[in-house]
């Protein structure tokens, strides 16, 4: 497989405090890849060390096969978690600049940027300034200006902070159409939903190491199913013999780990206990609560299952 | 397509900043300071010529004559007087602007040797204004047009009342400033009244000088007198030049406005232009644009393309300004008596191209030293802070050279050409007055040198700061963090 970044031990300390311990990282080429953590785990640290921003302490990192990404800038793109625009330059201009820094000609890249802000629903601001539009538009203008040149790997550090549903749903399929183009993609972000429905695979880093690397799916089998049983009556009775973590939400539904004898045994003995059973159902485990279980925050768990309670 | 070159880094940081620059409200702010100034001084030089209104000398007088004979006199005195000034501003003119031609028959006698005959024969205004377009002198005094030249004084002959004391008064206290003082012939005797604190000298001596005039005509010595005036021998004045290259400027006293103000100039552009450059390094890393700079083209092509852009900018500032106010200077420099300011040793069009090249290095060597500050900011406070130090030693060093510029030849002015924080300056002083240009190019040579090593200084110091977003970092964290090794030599290191 080849991979179009690959990185070992990446590790950076500003002054007296440890950003990155220790992060391992390989995204195959041709894939979307979420980089997920909390905030302050190292994400952005991370990005900036693979893109050249910042040199590591240790640990190295290739890009497309390149130690020294400004080499291959040409091939790169990336979005700043810290959007930056100059707000008295046209969206043409704009593009056009970001594109003219990674190598394409300015009157191609003018051209490319036309072609683009029409794609996308902008048509009408191509000669408007910056600091007219609004953050969603600004924040748009920006990520067109970070593929405009086409480039072999997008990085983008929390590309759908900030974005209303319907800007996050169009930035999603431009996400998806620069996959289906031939780019490999990475980007951070907080919002399971868009990792879980884009990413082909994850990395998840807490207190500045790698805690994950694979598939969605794989991330998700972290965790055991869920069993969500309604009963007439108190399953209290039956709390002794049944495993793990056992909860009760407001609608009155237990919820508790699918024992590892499978669902037939749990069911059989719930039955056993005269319970009454209304409703039973079993859930896979989401991203979030993956995600969580494996980042290990104490207050995260707390905040899930006070969610799970409530909009499950 | 491929990644771009160095170069093609730098002329796209260059040209983005040029272009947000140029088109931008501030720089045609800029641009209009001189405008703005020379605003601000004519208003003020019109506020205070008008509170000032009472102690010049009047431009007009009144003349109250009883018997009717003295009026006339004073009134032709005047007017000749009128007609010597006129002569002596233009026989001036001659020397300033044609310096090196000797003066013609028609200039050739001083002002106040000039007997009334041709005074005259010059009051006719055709007269002078021939003599004026002969020598091609212009139209008009520069002085005269700044308002600096004496007021011409006319007289106004007014018909006496019974008291002319009393009309004098009165016309003196209406509170008009149509006259400034009036001078009274009344029985053999004259007065002059004057208003206020006016200072009526001259009015005075044209009273006495009137009624000499009078008497010596009554008393038939006129033009025995004029006959004498005549035969004054012609006065021929030769000025023996000293070359340029023989003797320095400096050394005859000569060398110092031209010197100072080479200095001078270069301080004030490059104190304008490091503002400048430190606010823009502050606005990119305000609104975040430096991170996709820096993750797309290397710091130093940063570095550079920011330079080069506000080097073009005062560049073309400095066009502007010399387009518009360049002829105006030169004509004022015209206009200086001969002797005030000399001609630099190797002409004008090389002291000009010494300074240039100074300006350049001086920008480079400065522009870098603020650029590498600015990037440890992260507001227009902090900036203050940090480049306060730097400016004071800029003033320091500019009060050390102008110390230094008296004295070419010594040790102060020799370490100020080759310390680099001075050198530029001082050599530019130095480029008015040096013969030699061998010693400007191996200064310019070593200030570029030296210029590139401060650029690669705060090249390092831009990579250090320029993603910082907390305070600026202490003089003793900078030390123990800053680190002279390449990217890759980072990574190989960290790798083992």
């Amino acid at each position: 497989m080849t991979y179009a970044i690959e990185a070992h031990g990446l590790a950076k300390t500003f002054g007296d405090k440890m950003a990155v311990s220790g992060v391992d990282l390989k995204v195959p080429a041709g894939s979307i890849y979420g980089f997920l953590g909390q905030n302050g785990a190292g994400k952005t640290t991370t990005l900036r060390m693979l893109l050249g921003i910042l040199t590591p302490d240790a640990g190295y990192a290739t890009i497309l096969g390149d130690d020294y990404p400004l080499t291959i800038a040409d091939r790169i793109g990336y979005l700043p978690e810290e959007r930056g625009l100059y707000p008295a330059m046209t969206a043409r201009e704009t593009i056009a600049f970001m594109g003219a820094l990674r190598g394409l000609p300015l009157k191609e890249g003018r051209a490319r940027a036309e072609e683009l802000l029409s794609r996308h629903g902008l048509e009408s601001e191509i000669n408007a300034k910056i600091r007219t539009f609004s953050k969603g538009m600004a924040q748009k203008v920006q990520l067109l200006g970070s593929f405009v040149h086409e480039p072999d790997l997008i990085i983008l550090d929390e590309p759908f902070s900030g974005l209303d549903p319907v800007n996050q749903g169009a930035l999603e399929a431009i996400i998806t159409k620069e996959r289906d183009r031939g780019a490999t993609i990475l980007f951070s972000t907080h919002i399971m939903s868009h990792a879980e429905r884009l990413c082909d695979g994850l990395v998840i880093i807490a207190g500045g190491r790698t805690r994950f690397t694979g598939s969605v799916a794989d991330a998700r089998s972290v965790l055991p199913a869920q069993v969500v049983v309604k009963t007439r009556l108190p399953l209290d009775n039956a709390i002794g013999d049944l495993p793990g973590t056992f909860a009760r939400d407001a609608a009155g539904r237990y919820r508790f780990p699918l024992p590892p004898e499978g669902l037939d045994a749990t069911l059989k003995r719930l039955a056993a206990a005269n319970v009454e059973i209304i409703e039973l159902t079993t859930e896979r485990p989401t991203l979030h609560d993956a995600f969580v279980a494996m980042v290990g925050d104490p207050e995260a768990k707390d905040f899930n299952a006070r969610a799970d309670g409530g909009a499950r | 397509m491929a990644a771009p070159s160095f170069l093609a880094a730098v002329t796209t940081i260059a040209r983005r900043d040029i272009t947000a620059t140029v088109v931008s409200r501030g720089f045609l702010i800029w641009l209009a300071m001189p405008i703005i100034g020379l605003l601000f001084g004519l208003g003020a030089s019109l506020a205070q010529g008008g509170g000032d209104e009472r102690t010049r000398p009047p431009s007009s007088a009144a003349v109250i004559d009883t018997d009717g004979g003295y009026a006339p006199w004073l009134l032709e005195t005047a007017k000749l007087s009128r007609t010597r000034e006129r002569y002596a501003q233009l026989r001036g003119r001659f020397t300033r602007v044609r310096g090196d031609v000797p003066l013609p028959d028609a200039l050739s006698r001083p002002a106040r040797l000039l007997d009334e005959a041709t005074l005259q024969d010059l009051s006719d205004e055709g007269r002078l204004k021939a003599i004026e377009a002969e020598f091609e002198l212009g139209e008009g005094d520069v002085m005269q047009a700044l308002g600096l030249a004496p007021t011409q004084l006319a007289f106004t002959q007014l018909e006496a009342e019974e008291d002319p004391r009393a009309q004098a008064e009165r016309l003196l206290r209406r509170g008009s400033t149509r006259f400034g003082a009036v001078v009274i012939a009344d029985e053999g005797r004259v007065s002059v009244l004057r208003s206020g604190d006016t200072d009526v000298e001259r009015v005075s001596y044209l009273a006495g000088r009137a009624w000499e005039r009078r008497a010596l005509t009554e008393a038939g010595l006129a033009e025995p007198l004029a006959g004498l005036m005549s035969a004054r021998p012609q006065i021929t004045v030769q000025t023996i030049e000293e070359k340029a290259a023989d003797q320095p400027a400096a050394a005859t006293g000569n060398g110092g406005p031209l010197a100072t103000g080479a200095a001078i100039v270069l301080f004030t552009l490059i104190s304008l232009l490091a503002g400048a450059l430190l606010s823009n390094m502050v606005e990119e890393k305000a609104n975040k644009v430096i991170e996709i700079l820096v993750a797309s083209v290397p710091i130093p092509a940063i570095f550079a393309g920011k330079l080069i852009a506000m080097l073009f900018v005062s560049l073309l500032g400095v066009t502007v300004w010399g387009l518009m106010f360049g002829g105006g200077a030169a004509f004022l420099l015209g206009q200086l008596p001969a002797g005030i300011l000399q001609d630099p040793a190797r002409g004008w069009p090389q002291f000009i191209a010494l300074v240039g090249a100074y300006f350049v290095t001086a920008y480079l060597i400065y522009g870098a030293i603020y650029l590498g500050i600015g990037s440890l900011c992260t507001s227009i406070r902090e900036v203050q802070t940090l480049s306060m130090p730097v400016t004071i030693l800029q003033m320091v060093i500019l009060i050390g050279t102008l110390g230094a510029i008296d004295n070419p030849a010594g040790t102060g002015a020799l370490i100020a050409s080759w310390f680099p924080l001075s050198a530029p300056y001082m050599m530019a002083a130095r480029a008015g007055l040096d013969a030699e240009l061998m010693p400007h190019l191996i200064a310019i040579a070593w200030q570029l040198v030296f210029a590139g090593l401060v650029i690669l200084v705060s090249a390092r110091l831009f990579r250090y700061g320029v993603l910082r977003s907390g305070p600026p970092p202490s003089v003793m964290h900078l030390f123990r963090n800053f680190k002279f090794r390449s990217r890759k030599a980072a990574a190989e290191k960290a790798a083992t």
